[in-house]
């Protein structure tokens, strides 16, 4: 616990001393990036401490905020949330490292540590505040930040619409937090998370239910709730985005995982809408990723795609304690913890590198992309290391999370009957489509992104020598992301303290023992691929091996233009998926004898915001706009509204319902 | 109801599946002919006695499922010469989920019902309920006013599969009742579907709304 | 680990050539030809292997790893069929996922490889493999479910094991029917007709065939095997689920599988002749078709 107070107090101080440097943007930067990792190498040692603990450690003090109170509880629970903070928080600061090779920002680099640091505090904050009303600040501070930091590159429009998209949707949702601690505060007498069990609200489950999903879930990303991210990480800086994609997210599901128990005995319901949500989610957002032209917006529906795989998780999980199948319940939360941390390994690694390499070619455009292993071969190399690592594919690590996924809903499907097996099943092949259209999503991204040869010529100087930091950070992440997949159980294993804390009833250890086959696997495959590469090496060796071009079936002049573009690549799928997609296509065609100019032009629009969220907030402005006549340019007009509310106010208290404190 | 029933009956469910994904009317009408045979060795297949009412029955259904209707509809495409379904409001893939959401509702449904019958229907209410479910998708997914016939046929079917869990009970005068109904309900749509495509010289139902007063 | 499983293993690998050579056979002797000798897949990957290779220039390392991973994790994924019929080289409690995942590993590069040249031909056969692969995976695994809600079991050595036995005769239906819908994947994974065509030649019209054009001598000839290993994984998977051999004595228990592979080859020889390659948008309709038969199985067993 001392561990983590001084984590925090690092991360804090070295917030304020970043700002109080600013007009040294170096100077500020460094000081920035040593806080950032000081504190979070701190963060990891109190981590790592309580991850095996049964037992919380505490730690109180007075606040004067009024129910507040500063109290913590770090447990086995928050461990597993506050670890990948560490890691990937310590790393995205040493990437964004300031150095020779990046070019300096200006005065809001500076400012941006500031931030950085904060979001870091208030998001360990989050995971061990033990009172509601401290949570509530931290998770307020911890959007306050990250809104900072999405806002970096304020000069551009993109970036403030994009920033204050997720200012809104983010603060609907602190409203729908604040509202459920209310009702279940009131209903407890306290607001100490520890005394909230065992007391029963007046308000029924489903509604308690639907305020966690509305409150966490919006920060979860999870659909209909994810309307903000892609905006957002698209307009913020790699690392910011990073650390967004692989941590920030995961907080709403600490909410979740924290906070569903507290409503009562788990529901079969509440577990059905989770994977179904989970399910509608990841499909639709692998969809979407596969559709989009801006590599970051690519990434951003893959975390969207993520989170849904995660959200279908803790269905299972839940439904196996509404059920009473301690078994499945275990292999369910672990699926979803698991998940968590191979997700914000994998994704940070990704938005590290593709973040480079938009950095280094002044595009962001897959169109534009191409041939950049060739010419990058470190980080294009890492970076393909994480395309495969997030598509799940044996010997790296998104396969162990996808496959204890797979594996709940197989052992749930066989124990279960009825509609939990009909919702299983469903579950399988929702996952098995999206593992697919996630491979082909990555199989774009990097076959098209960094692959072949530059569709547009990147810049003179876009590929100078990366700096050490960012390497030694992406090789990093790139280490973890193989040694969870060579040695599962291990990891799986540190995650039986919070499991257990989730499923009482379970065998925590179940999980660990279950993926145990799988590190064998990975260096089976590894093994047969090693000796295979060899053996074609040796059969090579003593034949002639020319140069070529590649097959052009006899064209004469073939350019870089021609090759397969990333729209295309997507079409098939695309137009099967039409009815569900949308796209809008523009298409000039070539006209006259002499064609000159011909355009193609696809647009596919995320359905939640035209379909719903536009027409809603239409529908809410327009109710608005009725108000206005409300308003009069005359002080008057107000001074009796004021008196007005304070007499319905006062009125209020000779009405027998209301509770006088 | 023993093994060769239920392969009958999977098989009844496998012609709608066809159906959903055949865009091809005269494909469809034969697929509606298979479907009638099947129909017709259900109860047999079933293990139901032999006598003369089943083999009334059997004998009568052939003709009309598998012979008479096939005939009339395959006489109405001729000689309106329309050969597909061009413009189905939905594709064969999501045609088929439906399909298979059908299924399992009906499944699921038929657990939950109680069983009039006692075991013999047991694999009969399912595959009644689907082929009813199943027949309203193709009712309202299609335009063509004869896959709207095809469609009448799967739903009918449906109830027929449903009348067999009834069979010893119903009255043979009854049942043979309900196949002329079918009949001369197909017969006029038949006629219909060509005076139809005479008149407005195009099957698409949507220009139905055309003949009001 | 057991002597029966290694030899039958063994002898898949060693007849897995045989199988497009069998169904081009098929294919030649019923449109009137003569087709080419049985063993000619073996001399052709014997002279591959012996041969140099030419490389584009805009290719990098992932081009050259393709083929050893693409062979790879078929040899792998092998090891978790119980190709006797009763155990498999290695397997545990979830290694229906391991085998689809790492079938996908090896599509993944196959396609990576592919797009590594910057051809438009092979991205072109990229985008089909893709497009086609987001209905098989659905397909696959409702097959691998209902399998093991029929069986009770989680690992591919068990469910072809001796409980697919009971399997049968509680669920002879849903193992039909799945048997029916891994056929089709099998159709599409081993890229024959009526989905691919293995016997075009135009780049415009492959999927298998463009997606490795650039590469020549020994990749190639990984490349090609590969293929025919999945043929035959798949081929086996199908004929131990509608053959469950965990009653035989061991050795005829083996010795099966060679009519049984053959009679895969000759009937996926005899589609091929009779069925016209199907347009590229009727595709996904058929694996849909054969993912429904699938869901249909496990519908059954809903109760």
């Amino acid at each position: 616990m001392n561990a983590l107070l001084a984590a925090v107090a690092v991360w804090l101080v070295g917030a304020l001393a970043s700002w109080l440097a600013r007009h040294h943007p170096d100077r500020s930067a460094w000081i920035g990036a040593a806080a950032a990792v000081g504190g979070a190498a701190l963060g990891a040692i109190a981590a790592l401490g309580a991850l095996p603990v049964r037992d919380a450690q505490f730690f109180s003090a007075p606040w004067s905020v009024p129910y507040g109170a500063l109290s913590l509880r770090l447990d086995a629970l928050a461990a597993v949330f506050l670890l990948p903070l560490c890691i990937v928080g310590a790393l995205c600061a040493i990437y964004a490292a300031p150095g020779p090779h990046r070019r300096a920002n200006g005065p809001s680099s500076g400012a941006g540590y500031t931030a950085f640091n904060i979001l870091l505090a208030s998001m360990a904050v989050v995971t061990v505040a033990a009172n509601l009303v401290l949570l509530l600040a931290a998770w307020e501070a911890m959007t306050l930040a990250s809104y900072a930091l999405v806002v970096t590159e304020h000069e551009s429009r993109a970036a403030r619409g994009a920033g204050f998209q997720y200012l809104v949707f983010s603060h609907v949702a602190a409203g729908a937090l604040l509202l459920l601690f209310l009702i279940i505060s009131g209903a407890s007498g306290t607001w100490e998370i520890a005394g909230l069990p065992g007391a029963r609200a007046a308000v029924p489950f489903a509604w308690l239910f639907l305020l966690v999903l509305v409150g966490f879930g919006t920060k979860a990303a999870i659909v209909p709730f994810h309307i903000w991210l892609p905006d957002a990480h698209a307009a913020a800086p790699a690392h910011v985005s990073a650390l967004m994609s692989g941590v920030m997210i995961t907080m709403g599901f600490y909410g979740l995982a924290r906070f569903i128990p507290l409503l009562g005995p788990p529901s079969e319901g509440a577990a059905f809408v989770l994977m179904g949500l989970g399910a509608a989610g990841a499909l639709g957002a692998v969809l979407l990723a596969l559709v989009q032209r801006d590599v970051k917006r690519v990434l951003a529906y893959s975390t969207v795609e993520n989170a849904g795989l995660v959200t279908l998780a803790m269905g299972v999980g839940l439904l196996g304690q509404a059920l009473k199948a301690p078994g499945i319940a275990v292999l369910g939360w672990a699926a979803a913890l698991l998940h968590i941390w191979t997700h914000a390994l994998a994704k940070s690694l990704l938005f590290g590198g593709i973040g480079a390499i938009a950095h280094a070619t002044h595009s962001r455009d897959l169109e534009g992309w191409g041939g950049i292993l060739a010419r990058w071969p470190v980080v294009g190399g890492l970076t393909v290391l994480g395309g495969l690592a997030i598509t799940a594919v044996p010997g790296l690590s998104g396969f162990v999370g996808e496959w204890l996924i797979f594996r709940a809903l197989f052992d749930g499907a066989v124990v279960l009957h009825g509609a939990s097996r009909v919702a299983l099943v469903v579950g399988i092949a929702a996952v098995a489509m999206t593992a697919a259209l996630t491979l082909a999503c990555y199989a774009r991204l990097i076959g098209i992104g960094l692959l072949g040869v530059p569709r547009r010529a990147p810049p003179a100087d876009a590929f100078a020598r990366p700096g050490a930091a960012m390497i030694g950070s992406l090789a990093a992440l790139a280490g973890m992301c193989v040694v969870v997949a060579w040695f599962p159980a291990p990891v799986v294993a540190a995650l039986a303290g919070p499991v257990a804390m989730l499923v009482p009833a379970g065998d925590p250890t179940r999980a660990a023992d279950v993926v145990r086959p799988l590190g064998g696997i990975a260096l089976l495959a590894s093994g047969v691929i090693i000796l295979l590469a060899a053996l074609r090496t040796a059969l090579v060796r003593r034949r002639p091996v020319r140069a070529s071009v590649t097959w052009d079936c006899g064209y004469a002049t073939p350019e870089a233009r021609m090759q397969y573009s990333a729209s295309s690549l997507a079409e098939p799928i695309g137009r099967v998926f039409a009815p569900l997609l949308r796209t809008r296509v523009e298409r000039h065609g070539p006209e006259g004898h002499w064609p000159a100019k011909a355009s193609w032009r696809s647009r596919t629009p995320d359905r939640t915001m035209t379909g719903v969220y536009r027409p809603a907030l239409g529908g809410l402005s327009a109710l608005m706009l009725r108000l206005r006549g409300l308003q009069e340019p005359r002080v008057t007009t107000y001074l009796r509204y004021m008196v007005l509310a304070l007499l319905v106010l006062l009125g209020l208290l000779f009405l027998p319902i209301v509770v006088r404190p | 109801m023993d093994r060769l029933g239920d392969v009958v009956l999977l098989l009844v469910l496998m012609t709608n599946f066809a159906v959903l994904v055949t865009d091809r009317l005269s494909t469809c009408i034969r697929i509606m002919a298979a479907q009638g045979v099947l129909l017709a060795i259900l109860p047999l297949a079933s293990g139901a006695p032999f006598g003369f009412h089943l083999g009334v029955l059997t004998i009568g259904t052939i003709v009309i499922k598998a012979i008479v209707l096939p005939r009339i509809l395959l006489w109405a495409i001729r000689e309106a010469a329309v050969r597909r379904e061009l413009q189905p409001s939905i594709g064969p893939i999501a045609s088929v989920l439906l399909g298979i959401a059908a299924v399992g509702l009906a499944f699921g449904v038929a657990t939950r019902l109680p069983h009039a019958a006692g075991p013999a229907a047991e694999g009969l209410v399912p595959v009644s309920l689907a082929s009813l479910m199943m027949g309203f998708v193709v009712l309202t997914t299609r335009r063509k006013a004869l896959s709207l016939v095809i469609g009448y046929l799967m739903l009918e079917n449906g109830i027929y599969v449903f009348g067999l869990t009834l069979a010893g009970v119903i009255p043979l005068l009854v049942e043979l009742g309900v196949l002329l109904d079918v009949f001369v309900g197909v017969f006029i749509m038949g006629l219909v579907v060509f005076q139809i495509n005479r008149e407005l010289e195009t099957q698409d139902s949507r220009h139905l709304t055309e003949l009001r007063d | 680990m057991s002597r029966s499983s290694i030899v039958a293993f063994t002898l898949v690998l060693a007849m897995a050539p045989l199988l497009p050579a069998l169904a081009g056979r098929t294919v030649a002797f019923l449109t009137g030809r003569r087709g080419a000798p049985l063993l000619q897949p073996y001399r052709d990957l014997a002279k591959l292997l012996g041969k140099g290779t030419v490389y584009s220039r805009t290719t990098t390392w992932v081009f050259r790893l393709a083929p050893a991973v693409v062979l790879g994790t078929s040899l792998v994924a092998a090891c978790l069929l119980p190709l006797d019929g009763r155990t498999a080289l290695t397997g545990f409690a979830g290694d229906m996922i391991a085998f689809a995942g790492l079938l996908a590993l090896g599509r993944l590069l196959l396609v990576l490889g592919g797009l590594d040249t910057g051809s438009s031909f092979e991205g072109m056969g990229a985008s089909r493999e893709l497009g086609f692969a987001t209905f098989t995976e659905p397909a696959l695994f409702l097959g691998l479910a209902a399998l093991a809600l029929a069986t009770g079991e989680l690992s591919l050595g068990r469910m072809l094991g001796t409980p697919l036995g009971a399997g049968w005769a509680h669920a002879p239906a849903t193992l039909a029917m799945v048997g029916v819908s891994l056929f089709v994947v099998l159709l599409a994974e081993a890229s024959r007709g009526p989905v691919d065509d293995p016997a075009t030649h135009l780049e415009l019209t492959m999927i298998h065939e463009v997606t490795i054009l650039d590469h020549g001598g020994p990749d190639l000839g990984f490349l090609l095997y590969a293929s025919a290993l999945k043929f035959a994984l798949f081929g086996a998977l199908v004929a131990g689920i509608l053959m469950p051999r965990s009653g035989w004595p061991a050795p005829i228990a083996i010795l099966a599988l060679v009519p049984a592979l053959a009679a895969v080859a000759i009937l996926v020889g005899v589609i091929e002749s009779v069925m016209a390659r199907l347009r590229l948008m009727q595709v996904p309709q058929l694996l849909t078709g054969a993912a429904a038969l699938a869901a249909l199985g496990v519908i059954l067993l809903v109760r």
